[in-house]
């Protein structure tokens, strides 16, 4: 079993197909959606956290592309540049999943486990301490 | 304790200084010392410590390089330069510039597309300079009977220049807001990304070990008294802009918002990036963290007594940066303590929300820290004021107010 986290970028047509549904059922795939804003006639999107063999993962986000939907697996990872990291805290506050915090000694620390690739951090940090991995 | 036992002269700046010299001085920081009060009385941790040190750690906006180039041949007056494409202001004397914290490239696009990422500005050619990292220098004048050139471009190092001053007109705010957005979108504000409707809340004071609060009514602290800053040697040159120390304050003298301030000076080549970083606030601009330290001499029970105030009785208003701020209202949505701040959660009517801080106290632990370290090793000596900072007391003392425009 692996794990990927996708964004996916839906056009405002793409909203009729019940995706989930299919991911689960078709492809037997677990979803865990981290975020998600999916208006009628709007542009949506969803950061979604897909568990299964990676050959089913694959066939699911086959089917998403062929659905029209735009998949940005682009950042697979966030970093954080121990060297750029002045450990302030200007990151904790607004990290959805305990990904950073601050220890009892005032260091920052990122647990790459919990991180749900919002990208937060990166905007919220001053020191470019936090990146992204293609 | 009674006042007259509380400020009975204990020791002078000059028998400190000779113990330095004897690397006999008992130096602590402000953390230890906080420690040694809770441990021994305030009384007996007054005789027995000579030097608390101080440190923080924070974004200063108020920052920038005073430098000079030296002259080209032919010479030329340069009235404008670029370095790294950031603009420094020219209007001195010939080759004499100001480089700001906050200038942008001019290229630039700030908050066209938003929020802007403001990437490179002042603060970070200041930090490049202090790593030792080259500079493209550009520079434009209009031309002279005695300086006929009118136009140099090339690079340069920090080692390059004659002068290179940090110039602080304000630092070491004593105490600041506890910014929360109470609207329904993000916002991006000096104080860090604010999520809405109480999303996070963010501070920025070092509290138990930022320096004026613990030396609430400048007691030890004057126009003179020698610093840590960015990693080398600074000086207290004024009080800092907005300098407001009539603010109300509590049982222990701490300020129940932001109040005093210094203007600080120290030679930029002494200075290291561990210490002084360029900075990236998205939506807002570019700025400079700062690491700046001040050493207290515990000359009397009550200097002691100050110098051992502690987070839990430090506290900051809570402001809301979606509002109340940006329309100057005078408001706030309660006050909270920095033990508090610093647990990871306060509560705001009855929410808990998470907190988060714009400046690093482990850094503010490493300026203490390297102070301290400095002072015991005879490498740093304190020097006694020349002059005071106004206090709250003084007739004369600023009062910091709004922008007084008559109508045009």
């Amino acid at each position: 079993m692996t794990k990927k986290t996708i964004y996916l970028h839906f056009p405002p047509e793409q909203a009729r197909d019940p995706i989930i549904y299919r991911l689960v059922k078709d492809y037997d795939l677990v979803v865990n959606i981290l975020q998600a804003r999916i208006e009628p006639n709007e542009h949506g999107h969803a950061l979604i956290e897909l568990t299964g063999t990676r050959n089913d993962i694959q066939r699911g986000t086959q089917y998403l592309k062929d659905q029209g939907i735009g998949i940005d697996s682009q950042t697979q990872e966030i970093r954080m540049n121990s060297e750029r990291c002045t450990s302030c805290g200007a990151c904790v506050g607004i990290c959805p999943s305990d990904a950073l915090v601050l220890k009892d000694d005032f260091s920052v620390v990122f647990d790459k486990e919990k991180c749900v690739l919002c990208q937060g951090c990166i905007l919220a940090c001053p020191f470019e301490a936090m990146e992204h991995i293609a | 304790m009674e006042d007259k036992k509380l400020t009975s002269p204990i020791r002078t700046v000059k028998e400190i200084n000779e113990k330095i010299a004897a690397g006999k001085a008992v130096v602590v920081t402000a953390e230890e010392f906080i420690g040694i009060a809770d441990e021994d009385g305030i009384e007996k941790a007054a005789h027995s410590v000579d030097v608390v040190t101080t440190g923080t750690f924070g974004i200063m906006c108020s920052s920038g390089v005073m430098f000079n180039v030296g002259h080209s041949k032919p010479r030329m007056k340069m009235t404008k330069a670029w370095l790294n494409g950031v603009l420094a202001y020219g209007g001195l004397a010939a080759v004499d510039f100001f480089l700001g914290a906050t200038e942008l490239r001019e290229d630039d696009p700030a908050n066209k597309i938003y929020p802007g990422s403001f990437k490179y500005g002042g603060g970070h050619v200041i930090e490049d300079l202090v790593a030792g990292r080259r500079i493209e220098f550009k520079a434009v004048g209009y031309g002279t009977d005695c300086y006929p050139a009118k136009e140099v471009h090339g690079y340069l190092k920090l080692e390059d220049l004659n002068e290179a001053l940090l110039l602080n007109p304000r630092n070491a705010y004593q105490n600041y807001n506890v910014a929360v957005n109470t609207s329904d979108r993000i916002i991006y504000t000096y104080l860090g990304m604010l999520l809405p409707k109480l999303g996070n809340a963010n501070y920025c004071s070092a509290g138990q070990l930022s320096p004026l609060l613990k030396d609430p009514y400048y007691k030890t602290v004057g126009i003179g008294s020698r610093c840590f800053l960015g990693g080398g040697e600074g000086y207290v040159i004024w009080h800092g802009t907005q300098h407001n120390p009539k603010v109300a304050r509590n049982e222990y003298g701490i300020p129940l918002a932001g109040a005093g301030t210094l203007a600080l000076l120290g030679d930029l080549k002494k200075m290291s990036p561990e210490f002084l970083r360029g900075a990236s606030l998205t939506g807002y601009g570019t700025s400079l963290a700062l690491g700046f330290g001040l050493p207290i001499p515990i000359l009397s029970a009550e200097i002691a007594k100050y110098a051992a105030v502690k987070d839990s009785q430090i506290s900051a208003p809570i402001v809301d940066y979606a509002h109340d701020y940006p329309n100057g209202v005078a408001r706030n949505l309660g006050t909270v303590d920095y033990a508090s701040l610093r647990s990871g959660s306060i509560k705001i009517d009855g929410k808990t929300v998470r907190t988060g801080s714009m400046s690093s106290y482990k850094k503010a632990r490493d300026v203490a820290l390297t102070l301290k370290d400095w002072i015991a090793k005879g490498k740093f000596h304190l020097t006694e004021p020349v002059a005071k900072i106004p206090g709250p007391d003084d007739a004369d003392a600023p009062v910091f107010h709004g922008l007084k425009l008559k109508a045009y």
